[in-house]
């Protein structure tokens, strides 16, 4: 009896054991095991991630699937509701709404995701010089991004852009420059606590140089944040772009985009033409939406994986 | 207490410093000259040069600066390109509108995300989880403009309940509940964002606090759920939900720039946009300084109360 006992109690100290080493053991196990992808394998993310599939296809193949020019004026045809022949109906100056919405989408994709390029690109670097060099560095990009943050972006970016003028690359510029520091912030917090860590430790005392480190230990570990704020941060231009674009600060009246398409459509508002203003509105709304859930989708996964 | 409150102050004037030396260099070296914005494209040069003489634009960049500088300490921002009144007068009539709308605003928006949030984290893991995540997600995707226009559509146009624009009615102040009707869209717009934004932090701060010991100690005990919500979870939980409130002024007021084109809301954002588009420099400054002094000032207070009411954050140094 008492034998047994002790072989139970030291059966349940391994098994304890073993299911501890798997709590905490190599990531790379459970992600074989197919469990690890479970939060990108939810339906919302999947269906977000079909969402823009469609809808970089259509707008790569815009003139295949709606040729013509997207500003050509048709007064023939102004401000027709959606039918057959134009799925989204025309605008005020009979332009029709499906072509401009997918050369629209072209346009508003691409400042999307360079200007949230960029602003991931500055926050890194900055983030990670902030936290590697320490000092007045560090001093210096944490104020940079403490008044950054603590200024009402809008109000700084309108004044630079009403001198810049509209055009697409300006957009890109001002977008980015309200979208670095978040991801500086956390760059910086997770490269101090990387920088402590045993395999960075190892890696100097065995004589690596500062760059080495930097880019071959601290850098890889990094980018799994900053592909979810990546993400998080396309939505963010997405929507900074409309705005700026509704506002006549943006990207150029004449070039289609679904912020100008908008600013458009306020003309129309009184005379009941609610397709100027539901379809464009709600692509901006739909993609935004794909792209946050994904990046949501992306963090649930890394956050499982850690 | 003071000290902190020093520290942040002279923080906080050391950012202002930055902003108006960016600022200023920014909108001095626009292209586009002043004069002939005021005397039209067929000015000529003798008018150019006294117009540039008479505003100081021909002086080093930096003496400008400095010159600037040391009038607006004694607040004077210089005059308006357009109609030559002080700048100071010209946004000191926008700001009460702006405060208006970004108090209730943020009023809101604290009430109404904090319910929410509370209200998700009591339904957490069941059927409710996922629509709840689609809807702060789809209200953090929304453009805020189109939104508006949306509501004006519907309540305006369609229904024709509420104002579709504008601060009061054309024939006077009709009272509390004229200045209500007109505040109900714009406010809804602007808040949205952030109610999203607080029922997230709410609902992840409630939960953390759940899974501590003491709230299990607390069931031990025998208490019921009610008390141990009310005394032990939210009491705990929401007081890092106060402090990020400061966080939400810029975005605040940011947002009110379109909220007030869309609404015609008679505002600093819409000046700030009829300024640029008129190039009116010395406006867009005198916006900008102005904005952030505010923003500052709105984040300083907020820092200032939850230090005052959280030791934690007094004495950091204690831990």
């Amino acid at each position: 009896m008492l034998n047994s006992g002790r072989l139970m109690r030291r059966l349940g100290q391994t098994m304890r054991r073993g299911k501890s080493a798997t709590l905490t053991g190599s990531s790379s196990a459970r992600h074989r095991s197919g469990s690890g992808l479970r939060p990108l394998l939810d339906p919302l993310t999947i269906a977000s991630v079909a969402i823009l599939l469609v809808l970089g296809t259509a707008a790569l193949l815009a003139p295949l699937l709606v040729p013509g020019d997207p500003s050509r004026i048709d007064l023939s045809r102004v401000a027709l509701p959606p039918s057959r022949e134009h799925f989204l109906g025309t605008d005020l100056m009979g332009r029709d709404l499906l072509r401009m919405a997918l050369y629209g989408a072209r346009i508003s994709l691409t400042v999307g995701t360079t200007a949230a390029g960029i602003a991931a690109l500055m926050g890194l670097v900055l983030g990670l010089a902030a936290a590697y060099r320490g000092g007045w560095v560090d001093a210096a990009v944490c104020r940079l991004v403490d008044a950054s943050i603590a200024m009402p972006a809008f109000f700084l970016l309108i004044a630079i852009q009403s001198i810049l003028g509209p055009s697409v690359a300006n957009v890109i510029l001002m977008v980015s420059l309200v979208g670095w520091m978040l991801v500086a912030r956390v760059v910086r917090a997770f490269t101090l606590s990387l920088k402590e860590r045993e395999f960075v430790l190892a890696a100097r005392s065995l004589g690596c140089t500062g760059e080495r480190i930097v880019f071959r230990h601290i850098l890889p570990n990094l980018l799994d944040q900053v592909a979810v704020l990546y993400a998080l941060g396309v939505a963010d231009a997405l929507l900074m772009e409309s705005a700026l674009s509704f506002l006549g600060l943006g990207v150029p009246p004449t070039e289609p985009s679904w912020g100008n398409m908008l600013s458009d459509a306020q003309a129309g508002i009184l005379s009941g033409a609610w397709w100027m203003v539901v379809f464009p509105g709600g692509l901006i709304l739909l993609t935004a939406m794909a792209i946050n859930l994904i990046g949501d989708g992306l963090q649930a996964f890394f956050r499982r994986e850690a | 207490m003071a000290r902190l409150a020093i520290s942040r102050l002279a923080q906080a004037l050391l950012l202002l410093l930055l902003v108006s030396i960016a600022t200023f260099c920014l909108l001095r070296l626009a292209p586009g000259d002043p004069g002939a914005l005021l005397y039209g494209p067929n000015a000529s040069a003798r008018d150019l040069a006294q117009v540039r003489e008479g505003w100081g634009l021909d002086a080093p960049l930096y003496i400008q600066y400095f010159q600037w500088l040391s009038h607006a300490a004694s607040g004077d921002l210089g005059r308006s390109y357009v109609d030559g009144r002080p700048v100071l007068s010209v946004i000191e009539e926008r700001v009460p509108a702006t405060l208006e709308l970004a108090l209730s605003a943020l009023l809101i928006a604290a009430a109404s995300g904090m319910f929410l949030g509370v209200l998700s984290a009591r339904t957490h893991s069941t059927w409710l989880d996922q629509p709840i995540r689609l809807l702060t997600t789809a209200i953090y995707s929304t453009p805020p403009f189109w939104l508006g226009i949306l509501l004006i559509l519907l309540f305006s146009v369609h229904l024709r309940w509420l104002p579709p624009g504008g601060s009061q009615n054309p024939a006077g102040s009709g009272g509390l509940g004229d200045l209500l009707s007109h505040l109900a869209l714009p406010v809804l717009v602007l808040a949205a964002r952030d109610a999203a934004r607080f029922a997230r932090l709410t609902r992840a701060s409630v939960l953390a606090v759940a899974s501590q010991d003491y709230v299990r100690t607390a069931s031990a005990k025998g208490l019921s759920r009610t008390a141990i919500e009310i005394r032990h979870i939210f009491r705990n939980a929401l007081s890092p939900v106060f402090a990020v409130a400061g966080t939400s002024i810029p975005g605040l007021l940011s947002g009110a720039v379109i909220v007030e084109t869309v609404f015609s809301w008679p505002g600093m954002g819409r000046l700030v946009i009829e300024s640029a588009l008129q190039r009116n420099y010395p406006v867009i400054m005198g916006e900008v300084l102005i904005v952030a002094a505010m923003a500052m000032g709105g984040s300083l207070l907020a820092d200032l109360a939850c230090a005052a009411a959280d030791p934690r954050i007094r004495h950091p140094s204690r831990g």
